[in-house]
């Protein structure tokens, strides 16, 4: 199937009504979480999974990804009027957005952030359909040990990306991986750390285990320090950009979206850093560097646009190598899985409906979006006003349901209360969750792979470097291992802003 | 002798390697040629032991330098967590005694008025209006089959 006639088969799947609708609810809980601070698309698309069982995995899919990239919408929202940003990826939109909206305008600021977002998540989607097929064709070459050095090249870059120190992520990877290995072995039938407990015979759930890792283990934290949120007393009008407007944000959305759209690509990067790194090239290349932090629009526009494409680029490692490069995508790989769909090189070819059922429906959400986004500003304002005591006994009772409904166990809702404690206590000793979900998704993946390769190979571990491919990927970790000891790229990721998903 | 926070995570960590390092060995290690079942999880557990050692060795650098214990809870309202906790497991433990409504109920009335302070009109209503939303959603649209416990229903 060339290009154009997936595209068009694409469209007849994400345009049936039951597809709309999904899109549609993805969007617009997107948009309502990323709108809420404490809130964030991972923990609602954890929340969501058990829901996702009872339909199919085109409609599953669909809705998931538009939580995606319907938060990275919303979350501009809280960032420009309450100065409090919805998403981690929304945190620089903070520093202009804010300010013109102290400045009086509130309304194009709003305005130019939901119609970049809308032109860079297009573009984004543009690219990854034309990207993601040929790479498909190239991934088919990947035997086992290419496969191992990708997932390890992954897993490195999302470490090294972390928030807290290196050993700390590097810790939580390994323990990811040793709670993949739990349950039945998938080569031998042989059972593995389940000391008898029948609900571990078929591994540690993924979803019981980020259920409580970012919904009780969220809740758990912002219960100790009530979060306080104080609205901005500014009448919100005009949000359509005037022509000034446009001149000025025309450019930085274009390289916003073109930055975004690549640095998401990467295992590791994402939308976070790319807005970060947009204001960044934006106020270099300024001509007036000095007014940035002032209120100026194009500090808005390029991180808005940057963070959108981004997660269109996040889609082309899931979509052909199975790769997921963030721990939103390893959710979406894991609800994939659960519906027995696995997304990787043959993907294209065995499931061409989810393919570009998937990637059409994001076409149609990001006009959704852009409907709903600009008309509905002083309502999701509104949503900022739940009082949390409220919402929180909400969030719980999500959580506690979809654990139980998984598989109508309570052991279930006990391991979910686990992991969220397991989730509190990470946050208050500074270890990321996202190197231990990632870690637990890739583990099966990379122990077969591995173990594959040894035995081809007859046990000699050389075979990950004579292959040209995975020599290459595996340069990947040794550069981030070299840089602990080389004090130029240590600074460098000291530079970089962290990566927060929850 | 003082002990600051990454000394203490990385000693449990490092707690948590070697019980899987030596669990692994229940299983078939195998060989490098033929790798057995405990051979990944051995793995991992070395790469626990590895990494929560180098964070002990730069820890204990750090608590030489006097950066000692950081009270994580000091000025937190903790007290909430263990409520929240201790609601949770309660909720657990009742759902299939009492039923999906009653717990239910309990468990936001509970919360509501013990955490959050707030009127019994309220946390009951609220309560009450929860426990059908959610019995509507997950039920009657999502067909989970939540316990019916003592109402029956």
């Amino acid at each position: 199937m060339d290009i154009s006639s997936g595209v068009i088969a694409g469209f007849q799947v994400a345009l049936q009504p039951n597809h709309l609708f999904f899109a549609f609810v993805g969007v617009l809980l997107g948009t309502v979480v990323g709108v809420l601070p404490g809130l964030g698309p991972v923990a609602t698309m954890s929340l969501l999974l058990p829901v996702t069982l009872s339909v199919s995995p085109i409609s599953a899919i669909i809705m998931l990804a538009g939580i995606y990239y319907g938060s990275q919408y919303g979350g501009s929202t809280t960032s420009i009027l309450v100065n409090i940003p919805g998403e981690a990826s929304s945190v620089i939109t903070c520093v202009d957005g804010h300010m013109m909206a102290r400045n009086g305008r509130a309304g194009p600021a709003l305005g130019i952030a939901a119609f970049g977002s809308f032109i860079a998540g297009t573009l984004g989607v543009i690219g990854l359909t034309f990207i993601a097929p040929p790479l498909a064709e190239l991934a088919l070459k990947f035997g086992p040990p290419e496969y191992f050095a990708l997932m390890v090249a992954g897993l490195s870059l999302i470490s090294f990306l972390a928030s807290g120190p290196f050993w700390k992520a590097l810790f939580m990877a390994s323990l990811g991986i040793f709670l993949s290995t739990i349950g039945v072995d998938n080569m031998t039938g042989t059972t593995r750390f389940t000391f008898g407990i029948l609900e571990l015979m078929d591994g540690v759930g993924f979803v019981p285990v980020v259920m409580g890792l970012f919904g009780i283990g969220e809740v758990l934290i912002n219960l100790e320090q009530p979060m306080a949120v104080s609205m901005l007393k500014t009448e919100i009008k005009g949000v359509l950009p005037d022509l000034k407007d446009w001149a000025d944000s025309i450019r930085p959305i274009f390289r916003g979206t073109i930055l975004g759209f690549l640095l998401g690509i990467l295992p590791g990067g994402g939308a976070v850093i790319s807005s970060f790194l947009s204001y960044a090239v934006e106020k270099k290349i300024s001509k007036h560097p000095e007014k940035f932090g002032t209120g100026v629009i194009e500090g808005v526009a390029a991180p808005e646009s940057a963070n959108n494409s981004a997660t269109a680029g996040a889609f082309v490692p899931l979509l052909t190598l199975g790769i997921p490069s963030n721990p939103v995508m390893a959710m979406l790989l894991g609800a994939l899985m659960i519906h027995g769909v696995q997304p990787g090189p043959l993907f294209l070819k065995e499931h061409p409906e989810i393919f570009w059922g998937t990637i059409t429906s994001m076409y149609i959400g990001n006009l959704m979006l852009l409907v709903l986004n600009l008309p509905l500003i002083p309502l999701w304002v509104r949503f900022l006003k739940i009082p949390y005591r409220f919402l929180f006994p909400m969030i719980l009772l999500i959580v506690l349901l979809g654990a139980y409904s998984m598989n109508n166990s309570v052991a279930e809702v006990i391991i979910t209360i686990f992991f969220g404690i397991i989730g509190y206590l990470c946050r208050k000793f500074k270890y990321d969750l996202p190197p231990l979900i990632l870690a637990m998704i890739l583990g099966p993946m990379m122990e077969s792979a591995l173990r594959r390769s040894l035995l081809g190979s007859g046990g000699d571990p050389m075979i990950f470097l004579t292959r040209p491919i995975s020599l290459v990927l595996l340069m990947i970790p040794l550069f981030i291992f070299s840089s602990s000891i080389v004090p130029w790229l240590r600074k460098r990721k000291k530079l970089l802003p962290a990566e927060k998903f929850d | 002798m003082k002990i600051n926070n990454d000394q203490a995570s990385s000693a449990v960590g490092l707690l948590i390697g070697a019980l899987i390092v030596i669990h692994s060995f229940v299983y078939e290690i195998g060989s490098m040629s033929a790798p057995g079942v405990g051979f990944m999880p051995l793995l991992a557990g070395m790469g626990i032991i590895l990494f929560t050692l180098i964070g002990l060795g730069k820890a204990s650098v750090q608590s030489l330098k006097g950066i000692w214990w950081d009270p994580l809870w000091k000025g937190m309202k903790w007290e909430r967590i263990v409520i929240a906790l201790f609601a949770l497991f309660l909720y657990a433990l009742l759902l299939k005694i009492l039923g999906f409504i009653l717990t239910t109920i309990l468990f936001i009335g509970f919360l509501l008025r013990v955490l959050e302070h707030q009127r019994w009109r309220v946390a009951i209503t609220w309560a009450v209006l929860s426990a059908l939303s959610f019995y509507v959603v997950f039920e009657v649209w999502l067909k989970s089959q939540l316990p019916a416990g003592v109402l029956g229903i």
